[in-house]
């Protein structure tokens, strides 16, 4: 390999990187005899990079060379970067020596779409094929369904890889024809629909071993002015329809003057609140209207905290006697506390010092709960509770940080 | 007070575990160090490794606590915490005592303590799944050098060895002079003090700067975050991997 391969290689892995997901999770295959490569369940991350995210896929374009032209994007047929592309065999060969090294869980391939999209599409299927196939790898492998892509094209690409994904970019269809208009919505949700078939026939049947680790999708925050409560909706109605494993949300990232767009990037804090969200619709059984009716996420107060506040006669709830599903809705109680709690409780009373023995996080909690009746919160007033936990206010209060890896987090529960 | 001393070995501790319980003694305490300081009213009973002492144990405390759980206490013996054996010994009395009921009772503090380790080493073995560096070597072997803080070598090699059946390989404690090593049919984990002198196939360093090119290109340097970075990726273990080197 030379020098050459390096930089391209740099360029095509620069061009991937905004798109945020990087998870490795979802399927779980053992070894098979002869071939290289498993799969964890619950995804590894192999390293981190100074942005704090976590690097486990060999996440890469074949090609950056577009002839679509959309305004977000850096790779857009108008912007101004370097061009290159991989072929499939170096893409495979890549893959599986960084494999063997453990550098990686697998391979996260996408594209730009270059003369057409079903030509595009078959290039990227011709390298999984060939992953598979000749190198024997038996590793994760997340392909991007190109937008626009034949069908059959989707349904070849899913007997190949564990996971892929549809972007749907943009929370509208008017959005999406301001911004990229050659993009369709109906064919995205086309792909999505064969994708949803394949992971829900593998479900039933683990021999089909069509996209066991089923579909992601990502939409970019703050490009557009679609309101929090409306991406909400959107990525509920998506994890219904479309039995989506993950809704990535991806804050706009300026790359280009262009009238159709705001020239500073939304505060960091909204994409941080839309995966706290995003983590109740999924963990925590809230529905999208229950977390927020209208407008945006407060970006002071973590998501759960704000319900809480705005349902404060449901509270407080005692820790020895509230139900597990009451439990998971108090601010600073996850899923593993409350596991914890509904487990010790049924061999003891707890008392205050068991659940601080339990290492319980009892900062934010111990406002919205009593033991054995006896409250120990500062303020049952929404109002001063609302000051009190408000981070403008108490700045050392620590929350979520962005999770982008289902893996990441060896703590989650995972799906 | 008596002090059983055993060899370090978990069938070691088994049979010291065994010897403790059978002689009814209220307060117990075991070492593997060979020049402890004693205090006036200790007894130090030195235990003889008995392997059929050792199954029995393992048995005994499978039917106790089953089977899926038994790896809790392989996993607390691996931990590096000076007290780790009083820890499971006292874990263990109290599974005698409940049973599975144990497994719920998060809140006594022998639960606490027990489960405190074991979240220690089962954090820090996940990790190394993905922090372990394979080099390949001029005889197209794969060696990788570590150094955890738990002895979780023998924890984690099961996951090397079925992903990379086809390949040999040897994974080395270098702290500990501990080795997995894998021949491409069979592994076994042995202690070998030895430095290791490794030689690196032709084409290693191409695929090292390859994959340290990757590495800086996918990082958005507009949203650095080091914090973030140095809470997953502690610096203690950055020695050892590719990209920071």
């Amino acid at each position: 390999m030379t020098d050459d391969i390096q930089k391209r290689l740099g360029i095509l892995a620069d061009g991937a990187k905004y798109d945020v997901s990087c998870s490795s999770s979802g399927a779980k295959r053992g070894k098979i005899n002869g071939t290289t490569g498993t799969t964890h369940f619950s995804g590894i991350c192999h390293t981190f990079t100074p942005d704090g995210r976590c690097v486990s896929l060999l996440k890469i374009l074949m090609s950056n060379k577009c002839c679509y032209d959309c305004a977000y994007c850096i790779n857009r047929a108008s912007s101004n970067v370097e061009r290159a592309s991989l072929s499939p065999g170096e893409i495979a060969k890549i893959t599986i020596e960084f494999y063997k090294r453990n550098y990686i869980e697998g391979l996260f391939l996408s594209s730009a779409i270059e003369g057409s999209p079903d030509s595009t599409m078959e290039k990227l299927v011709d390298t999984v094929r060939l992953l598979r196939e000749v190198y024997l790898f038996n590793g994760y492998i997340h392909l991007k369904a190109i937008a626009g892509a034949s069908s059959y094209l989707i349904e070849k690409a899913s007997s190949y890889v564990d996971r892929m994904s549809a972007n749907i970019e943009l929370p509208t269809e008017q959005s999406l024809k301001l911004l990229a208009p050659k993009k369709n919505k109906t064919s995205i949700l086309d792909s999505m629909r064969v994708m949803r078939n394949n992971y829900l026939e593998t479900l039933e049947n683990r021999k089909a071993n069509l996209l066991p680790a089923g579909q992601t999708t990502q939409l970019i925050v703050g490009a557009t002015p679609e309101s929090d409560s409306h991406i909400l909706l959107l990525s509920e109605g998506l994890y219904k329809k479309f039995a989506m494993k993950r809704v990535y949300f991806s804050a706009y990232v300026p790359v280009g003057k262009s009238v159709l767009l705001p020239t500073a990037p939304p505060d960091m804090r909204r994409e941080n609140r839309l995966y706290q969200a995003d983590w109740l619709l999924r963990y925590y059984n809230f529905s999208a209207k229950e977390i927020l009716s209208e407008g945006n996420l407060p970006y002071d107060m973590d998501p759960k905290t704000n319900w809480a506040l705005n349902n404060i006669e449901k509270f407080p709830v005692d820790i020895n006697t509230a139900s597990y599903e009451m439990l998971m809705r108090v601010p600073g109680i996850g899923v593993r506390s409350a596991w914890k709690i509904v487990n010790a409780r049924k061999h003891t009373l707890l008392r205050f010092d068991d659940m601080v023995r339990m290492r319980l996080v009892l900062k934010k909690a111990i406002n919205f709960i009593t033991c054995n009746g006896r409250y120990y919160g500062a303020s049952l007033d929404p109002r001063r509770l609302r000051n009190m936990l408000s981070s403008d206010y108490a700045e050392q209060l620590s929350f979520w940080s962005p999770i982008y890896n289902g893996g990441t987090n060896f703590d989650n529960i995972q799906v | 007070m008596i002090i059983y001393k055993y060899d370090g070995t978990i069938e070691g501790y088994y049979t010291a575990v065994d010897t403790a319980l059978k002689s009814k003694e209220q307060y117990v305490t075991f070492t593997i160090d060979t020049n402890i300081q004693l205090a006036l009213d200790t007894e130090i009973i030195d235990v003889e490794t008995n392997f059929e002492t050792f199954r029995n144990m393992d048995k005994y405390l499978t039917k106790l606590i089953g089977s899926s759980n038994i790896y809790e206490i392989i996993y607390a013996f691996t931990s590096a915490d000076p007290d780790k054996d009083n820890i499971i010994f006292n874990y263990i009395s109290l599974a005698i005592r409940y049973g599975k009921k144990v497994l719920e009772m998060l809140s006594h503090p022998y639960v606490v303590k027990m489960y405190g380790i074991v979240r220690k080493v089962k954090g820090e073995s996940h990790r190394m799944l993905g922090f372990i560096r394979f080099a390949k070597t001029a005889d197209e072997r794969y060696y990788a050098a570590y150094s955890p803080d738990n002895n979780v070598t023998s924890i984690i090699m099961p996951h090397f060895v079925s992903r990379y059946s086809t390949m040999q390989f040897v994974i080395h404690d270098t702290k500990r002079g501990v080795l997995g090593i894998y021949d491409g049919n069979r592994y076994i984990v042995i202690k070998d003090e030895r430095k290791a002198t490794v030689y690196y196939a032709d084409d290693e360093y191409e695929i090292q700067a390859l994959w340290k090119k990757f590495y800086e290109s996918v990082n958005i340097a507009e949203r650095a975050n080091k914090r973030q970075q140095n809470g997953y990726l502690p610096k203690k273990y950055r020695d050892y991997l590719t990209e920071f080197n």
